[in-house]
């Protein structure tokens, strides 16, 4: 005999739900907006499966136990082990028939409410992530921090490569990081070219801002923020979480015992945000 | 939601390995392999999980049929303990969280072993009643064998169990993202980053953290990893040690399984050794 099971049926919906929401992340490119586009394959694979466990959740299981094969799996305590008939007495059905059957697995244990609950907690991120448009991380992600106290600043003690700035501009932040590396504050008077995040601070002169940046290794859980300090000849009047796009030069700027590295800019446009906003970990 | 999306691909594979496990891994053939020794089947069975990998979320009802196959319970408690860590899968994830570093897999293995073995020996010694086991379930059933069941059906049913311990694993995974997406968002960065550099105080504020976080073992070392920017080394192996032993999810059906006297020689040890090594860990990182 086959009979519906509403439960499986939710399980099945949320499930399917996931997997559309894995599939619309990636069609779109919004994924890049969550994870490194290193993980999409396995996220894709999960999607599959996810879809898989649906199409099989679907599926009406038959009734062919036995019937005193029926009902719960007891918690059994340990510590009452010496007592076995107290602590199963109940039961007298295998728990991997249970399993095999597919009714559940072993530590499912069968409670309404906790199941409510389940199946909200599950819906959220579905519904988040296929009503709410994904955002990239803003200047807001930095918890409170001031942005000028991230900054980054040169070493004191590089092992300064002298160099003459080439006419051609480094482009963006990756190269630029591992220009500073290599160079340290030799590196001063290089034209680059970089695009990033407004970030405002209260302790900036008006004509700076921090172009932010956020490199992740898998997901912007892990997101680090790299800022570099922006010197422009004019007032900044650029709102915060602005995306621009900046021509200049480096520069080394001296505040509170420290020398920030520093972009000289010579041009500020505003700019798109990129597909994929973050840097993959420096 | 990142960590949601993260981590799905890495739970999807472990509770699809622990729905196969628990099809095909039978408790006689883990009773008969069991050594005699105390000390001897604390360490296989701390060492287990390498051959049944499940996440912290399927061990529970794993090590409880162990036991009603024949299993000591304390050797099961040791299993119960090490095996959401020492399994390959979630070393696997700890490596690829940590970007293949071996240093962090190597002592997060070793952190939660020297758990696994203090808290079984103990718990031969101490709790009298961990030495016994349940009789074997498999005496009152008398249905089919499952080798006489078609491969179709047994599919269906691995992935119905697979689904089932996906739900049971997923409400904690979205509960963990909302914590820790919480905690990023309203705990500004310079405090935790002025704890974390402490070798004492950041062990002392990751472990409850994760205790209270419950995440995954598939999991945890991605929610770790965006600590280990902020957060001493000892505290982020804490982190990644004591979340998989004493966490609030398990605490409730644990306490429902092994008894009070049990748990709390579980918590007593666990927290004091993987305190001591955390800390231990940062002097010595200080030193070099």
């Amino acid at each position: 005999m086959m009979r519906a099971d509403p439960a499986r049926l939710l399980r099945s919906a949320l499930l399917l739900g996931l997997a559309l929401l894995i599939a619309k992340l990636l069609a779109t490119g919004q994924m890049a907006l969550y994870m490194s586009p290193a993980l999409d394959p396995l996220s894709g694979l999960a999607a599959l499966l996810l879809a898989a466990m649906a199409v099989v959740g679907t599926r009406p299981k038959s009734s062919t136990m036995p019937r005193n094969l029926g009902g719960r799996v007891p918690t059994p305590n340990l510590s009452q082990e010496v007592r076995p008939t107290a602590t199963w007495r109940k039961t007298g059905l295998s728990a991997e028939l249970l399993e095999l059957r597919g009714d559940r697995s072993m530590h499912h244990e069968e409670g309404s409410v906790d199941h409510a609950l389940t199946y909200l907690l599950v819906l959220l991120p579905v519904l988040l992530g296929l009503v709410v448009t994904p955002r990239a991380l803003g200047s807001s992600a930095l918890g409170g921090e001031s942005a000028s106290a991230l900054v980054l600043a040169f070493a004191p003690e590089t092992n300064q490569t002298q160099v003459d700035p080439s006419s051609r501009p480094i482009e963006d932040v990756p190269d630029i990081l591992a220009f500073l590396r290599r160079t340290g504050e030799a590196g001063v008077g290089q034209p680059v070219h970089a695009i990033g995040l407004v970030a405002r601070s209260a302790d900036l002169a008006p004509n700076e801002f921090v172009l932010l940046r956020y490199s992740i290794v898998h997901c912007v859980a892990d997101a680090r923020p790299i800022a570099l300090l922006v010197v422009s000849s004019q007032q900044a009047e650029w709102n915060a979480d602005q995306w621009v796009e900046i021509e200049g030069s480096l520069g080394s700027r001296e505040r509170t015992g420290d020398r920030l590295v520093s972009i000289i800019a010579d041009r500020i446009v505003p700019t798109e945000e990129p597909n994929n906003p973050y840097l993959q970990a420096i | 939601m990142s960590i949601v999306l993260q981590s799905l691909p890495f739970v999807l594979a472990g509770v699809f390995a622990s729905a196969f496990v628990q099809q095909h891994l039978t408790g006689q053939m883990v009773a008969r392999w069991m050594p005699r020794r105390p000390w001897a089947a604390v360490l296989v069975s701390s060492l287990f999980g390498f051959v049944v990998p499940v996440c912290d979320c399927g061990v529970i009802p794993l090590a409880r049929r162990l036991v009603a196959k024949g299993v000591p319970v304390y050797a099961a408690t040791s299993f119960l303990v090490a095996a959401p860590v020492v399994n390959p899968l979630v070393l696997l994830s700890t490596a690829f969280a940590f970007q293949g570093n071996p240093g962090v897999v190597a002592l997060r293995f070793g952190m939660t072993l020297s758990v696994a073995v203090a808290v079984g020996l103990l718990a031969d010694r101490l709790v009298p009643a961990a030495r016994s086991s349940l009789p074997s379930l498999t005496t009152s059933f008398t249905g089919p064998d499952k080798d006489e069941i078609a491969v179709g059906p047994r599919l269906t049913s691995l992935v119905n169990t697979a689904t089932a311990e996906y739900f049971d694993v997923i409400f904690f995974i979205v509960l963990g993202a909302l914590f820790t997406a919480a905690t990023q968002t309203f705990v500004p960065r310079g405090d935790l980053t002025a704890l974390g550099s402490q070798p004492v105080g950041s062990v002392l504020a990751l472990m409850p953290l994760a205790t209270v976080l419950s995440i995954c073992s598939e999991a945890d070392a991605f929610v770790a990893r965006a600590f280990a920017t902020t957060f001493s080394l000892g505290a982020v192996l804490a982190f990644m040690t004591i979340g998989q032993i004493v966490d609030l999810r398990n605490g409730l059906l644990l306490w429902r399984t092994l008894g009070v006297r049990l748990v709390a020689l579980i918590v007593l040890v666990s927290y004091v050794l993987v305190f001591a090594e955390g800390a231990l860990l940062n002097r010595l990182v200080a030193v070099t």
